[in-house]
């Protein structure tokens, strides 16, 4: 399998579901300051944002862009079981609203808390089928 | 040895009858029961036999330090060795069997080994098996290696599955027990995340039901049972493991049979109790003298008198007989530790009698024994901490500034005074984390039995053999052999004797074996101190290691962005790292690879292919510094490159070496684009990010790995450009478009954003073309099928292969560590004029400046027909085939369509001085020498003509 199914993935207490396409961008700054801005904005270390949304970012002044809409993949893991799912190959326990660059088992992931029972992750699209497959067979 | 299930008590379900086979034998047991105690409720005494004299023995604990009763459980892919009696919970159905012995367990050949004891001492096989050298190999190894352990692993795939999961608490508490369970309380009820480990299925005194009830309520606090503590790593990271469905007949296959835990705690908790001291003394291993813990626990967790006749002997213990009256058990006699000594056992597989050393004999089918405790201080000290010894205890305890520690495990002896020590040292913790807690009050309680605490390490040993570490067979006399022959410090003696190093770790004989060391030096324990705690507290299954990791699940897989385009025309896949990459394309009629590789080759050189270059690490390199840095990280310029133009680049490592090669593109003043080889795309990106956040932080620049947001295809040949222009919105003239260009426009009539390089791997005229992975797949087919009436083909990395040694391009094969760019013959590409780079002051060392050093050549098969491979030796014309004659080595070969024989890449000293000379290519393995000469690396266009066309 090289794509991941179109279809989510209903277990009894979570759900894995592949987001729609979208604008990512990573944002880079040379100095301290505010984050940039778009429709969605996560921390993605010291000076570094991802910037995600439905149209291609302007490069603004302070930040330089480099695009990895097509680099990525977007999936929601979400429900009562999400977080426990989760825990089985992350170590990071996130509060609602906030991001870590992680790991699931031995995949990169950018995991961000979405809602209290929602999370997104961001995948390389070459691991993504990996991913999907670790989330769903484990 | 007659043990029996009492009449009453116990806190099995006498309700339940639970069948169960050892040895082929079906017994019944109830639930609740562990296998151990199973057996005994039967009149089992005999379990197992030791490791080295296939001694009979019994069950010693009750508990996971089991020396003796180790066993084989389960049947198939589930066959599971080594396993303590005394932690299986008993299941319908359960089997096992006994270990190390043939061709019964009460009848065992090799129990000859006890009598040639006086020449199997400690260290005999260094002693034994010193020489002749090459008898090692043959006769001494394999006899050591087939004597090695007691049971054997199966050899079928494990059935079930093994889960790793993460947790986070306030405080984790280690052991279930009543300092664990009032620190747990405590902590809860102050509202901490409290976690509540315990390697029991039903942990902790029947007195604390009311407790233990009261923390099940509460949503704050978990309590696990089945789950052992393991390890404590830094930064307070607990490993743990949970059996989950060790305890049933058939897993639900929906969940895992082991779960390994590792625990992110803020504060933790050390409650692991105390480990009972065995005593020393004349046949102290005869199934049927156990520790008086154990009688103790059989009686009353789960019914059973361990004897009919039990003695007990002891620096202590009041308590223990009335407790163990109470519980229905007969103790016949109690031997004082402090006033008498037992010199000897009787009995053959059972024991049937004691011998005092006041020469009386004692009826007796059960001894308990105890020669005090040993705080469970593992977990306190793998990280490096050195236990304290307190004479006031008599043992070893977890030094201050390690993890804190409560109850038994901290010395704190009795009911009452552990509750109140747990309580005490979580609102301690707590007040740590800035909670207030108050102590968990437990009402009135008996007061304590003061503990004895004085230790005996050995009974007077008149006659027979007094045992140590029952497992290993390490007797008193092993411990004085190794002291006597200078091996005296702990550590040494240790591994001399092997004491303490069975599957039990020495969590019995440890702390005795010390105490005869120091008698035996004439030190006190203190002095001679303790051997090292390491991880794991008991031993963990390679399932729960591994966990989901195995099988096809090992890695993951990465899969191109033209991993549809390559399946749809017919390519076969190679693992390249965790990459699958296409291989070649067979077409129909082709019956062996090379037929396929050679097709491939023939016609890129005479027209045009196409290949997936997708999986070349990527790296966008932006900001105003983006120059500087890149001209710092690569040994040749690149902060000169002009925008629009591309550049070959050598990577080298802090000591001169090469570490990796690319090429470096600049898309605009503050933009370039990088690409690195396949293998080294991690490391070379770890490398910068190393370079970026530390050698050099002043330097405004930020890169990503773009690997997966391109997908990229190599199209080469000569008629690469009549294809790409069909469909390319760029004028791609060697005018417009020359040699190392590098273009961002768009393809099929701005449809699609892509970005051209011409640039070449094979050596001819060729193209890489870039566009956003989610377009690969359709631009791929246009490609494909424009290129048809071309003649265009797939081409794979076989083909791309033989095409690269044809021009002498270099890989990994070559950068293999110990190359320099002089090495490979790029020297003059490095840059003279720039002030700094990585590499620069190391390479010009002397020793890889010599003339003498191998370096990069390129090999012609004289025999059409002979092979050459990579890894084969070079030995000069007529020389012996001897490592002596050694010259260098093949690093790249293949059969070359274009020449026509075999050709090879190799490091040859002087290599480069030697062009025409005819060498042996000496491949050892297959004992196989062809004649080849020394040319020039380059076997296509050796002036790089078809480049610029």
């Amino acid at each position: 399998m090289s794509e991941i199914p179109t279809l989510p993935f209903e277990a009894p207490d979570w759900r894995l579901a592949n987001k729609p396409a979208a604008h990512i961008a990573l944002a880079l700054a040379f100095a301290d300051g505010p984050a940039p801005v778009a429709a969605v904005v996560r921390n993605a270390g010291p000076r570094r944002w991802l910037l995600i949304g439905d149209a291609p970012f302007a490069e603004s002044v302070g930040f330089k862009l480099i695009d990895l809409s097509h680099a990525r993949e977007r999936l929601e893991l979400s429900g009562p079981g999400a977080a426990a799912k989760l825990a089985t190959g992350t170590s990071v326990a996130l509060a609602d609203g906030a991001s870590a660059q992680t790991l699931f088992g031995p995949l990169a992931i950018h995991l961000t808390r979405t809602g209290p029972q929602s999370y997104e992750i961001l995948v390389a699209r070459s691991f993504a089928a990996s991913l999907w497959r670790a989330l769903t067979h484990a | 040895m007659t043990a029996f299930r009492l009449a009453q008590g116990g806190r099995i379900d006498r309700e339940r009858r639970v069948a169960f086979r050892f040895d082929g034998k079906t017994y019944h047991g109830h639930h609740g029961d562990t296998l151990a105690s199973a057996l005994l409720a039967n009149g089992v005494s005999l379990m197992g036999r030791s490791f080295k004299y296939h001694r009979p023995r019994g069950v010693v604990t009750s508990g996971s330090a089991e020396p003796n009763a180790l066993v084989t459980i389960g049947e198939g892919g589930r066959r599971e060795p080594n396993v303590r009696a005394t932690v299986v919970e008993l299941y319908e159905g359960l089997t096992a069997e006994s270990q190390n012995r043939w061709p019964s367990l009460a009848f065992d050949v090799g129990a000859v080994n006890g009598l040639l004891s006086p020449f199997l001492a400690a260290g005999f096989y260094y002693k034994t098996f010193m020489g002749p050298a090459h008898l090692w190999e043959r006769l001494y190894e394999p006899l050591i290696r087939r004597a090695a352990g007691l049971g054997r692993a199966g050899t079928q795939a494990d059935p079930d599955a093994y889960e790793k999961v993460w947790t986070h608490c306030d405080l984790l508490i280690v052991g279930a027990g009543p300092a664990g369970l009032a620190a747990a309380l405590t902590a809860a009820r102050a509202g901490a995340d409290t976690l509540l480990v315990d390697e029991n299925f039903a942990p902790g005194d029947a007195a604390l039901d009311a407790a233990r009830a009261e923390l099940a309520s509460l949503p704050n606090a978990r309590l696990l049972t089945r789950t052992t503590a393991l390890a404590w790593y830094d930064d307070m990271v607990f490993a743990a493991l949970e059996r989950v469905q060790k305890h049933v007949a058939t897993p639900d296959p929906a969940a895992p049979v082991e779960r390994l835990w590792r625990i992110q705690a803020k504060r933790a908790l050390l409650c692991a109790g105390a480990e009972e001291r065995p005593l020393v003394f004349s046949g102290n291993d005869r199934p049927g003298v156990m520790l008086a813990q154990a009688g103790l626990d059989y009686a009353r967790r789960f019914g059973v008198a361990v004897g009919r006749r039990v003695g007990l002997f002891s620096n202590a213990g009041a308590g223990v007989v009335q407790a163990l009256k109470q519980s229905g058990v007969e103790v016949a006699a109690v031997i004082d530790a402090r006033k008498a000594a037992i010199v000897g056992t009787q009995g053959g597989l059972a024991l049937s009698g004691v011998e005092t050393d006041d020469r009386r004999r004692i009826d007796l089918d059960a001894l308990l024994m105890s020669g005090g405790f040993s705080p469970r201080i593992h977990l306190a000290c793998q990280r490096g901490a050195r236990p304290r010894w307190s004479e006031q205890h008599a043992a070893f305890l977890a030094p201050e500034g390690t993890l804190p520690v409560a109850g038994a495990a901290a010395g704190v002896y009795g009911l009452k005074a552990a509750l109140d020590d747990g309580a005490r040292r979580a609102v301690e913790i707590l007040a740590d984390l800035g909670r207030i807690a108050t102590l968990a009050n437990f009402g009135p309680l008996p007061e304590d039995e003061a503990p004895e605490v004085r230790p005996i390490w050995r009974a007077p040993s008149t006659k027979g053999k007094a045992f140590v570490d029952f497992q290993n067979d390490v007797q008193v006399e092993d411990l004085n052999l190794a002291v006597r022959e200078g091996y005296d410090h702990v550590e040494l003696a240790k591994r001399y004797t092997t004491t303490g190093m069975a599957t039990d770790q020495g969590k019995l004989s440890n702390v005795n074996a010390i105490a005869l060391i120091a008698d035996a030096r004439g030190l006190s324990p203190e002095q001679v101190g303790i051997t090292t705690f390491r991880p794991f507290y008991t031993p963990v299954s390679f399932g729960a290691l591994a966990g989901p990791h195995r099988g096809a699940d090992f890695q993951p897989t990465r899969r191109s962005p033209l991993d549809a385009w390559a399946h749809r025309h017919g390519a076969v896949f190679i693992e390249a790292g965790q990459w699958m990459r296409s291989s070649h394309f067979p077409r129909e009629g082709e019956t062996h690879w090379r037929e396929t590789v050679d097709r491939e080759a023939r016609t890129v050189r005479a027209s045009v292919g196409m290949a997936d270059v997708s999986t070349l690490g990527k790296i966008e390199v932006v900001g105003p510094d983006a120059g500087a840095f890149l001209d710092r990280v690569y040994a040749n310029p690149m902060a000169s490159l002009k925008v629009g133009r591309a550049r070959y680049g050598l990577m080298l490592r802090e000591d001169g070496f090469l570490f990796d090669d690319g090429t470096i593109s600049r898309f605009a003043q503050d933009r370039y684009f990088v690409t690195t080889t396949t293998g080294a795309a991690v490391q070379a990106f770890e490398h910068m990010e190393f370079c970026a956040q530390v050698l050099w932080p002043e330097l405004n620049v930020g890169f990503a790995s773009v690997t997966d947001q391109w997908a990229q295809m190599a199209i080469a040949g000569p008629r690469s450009r009549e294809v790409l222009q069909k469909l390319v919105d760029l004028d791609l003239s060697n005018e417009n478009f020359p040699y190392l260009a590098v273009s961002e426009t768009t393809l099929l009539k701005s449809q699609v954003p892509a970005r051209i390089y011409r640039l070449s791997y094979s050596g001819e005229l060729a193209y890489e073309v870039a566009v956003p992975a989610g377009f690969g797949d359709a631009v791929a087919e246009a490609i494909t099928l424009a290129g048809a009436p071309h003649g265009l083909c797939c081409y794979g990395l076989e083909a791309m292969g033989v095409m690269r040694i044809e021009k002498g391009h270099i890989t990994h094969n070559e950068i293999n560590g110990t190359t320099t760019v002089e090495d490979l013959g790029m020297g003059r590409m490095i840059s003279s004029k720039k002030p700094d780079y990585i590499g620069r002051a190391l390479r010009q060392r002397e020793g890889l400046l010599d003339p003498n050093r191998q370096r990069l050549v390129g090999l012609v098969a004289l025999d059409v027909h002979a092979p050459v491979r990579a890894g084969a030796h070079i030995l000069a014309k007529g020389a012996t085939a001897s490592l002596e004659n050694d010259q260098g080595h093949v690093t790249s070969a293949c059969f070359s369509p274009h020449v026509g024989s075999a050709i090879a890449l190799a490091l040859i000293q002087r290599g480069p001085d030697r062009l025409g000379e005819e060498v042996l290519v000496w491949n050892a393995l297959a004992n196989e020498f062809t004649a080849a000469r020394i040319v020039a690396p380059c076997f296509v266009d050796p002036a790089n003509e078809r480049l610029h066309v």
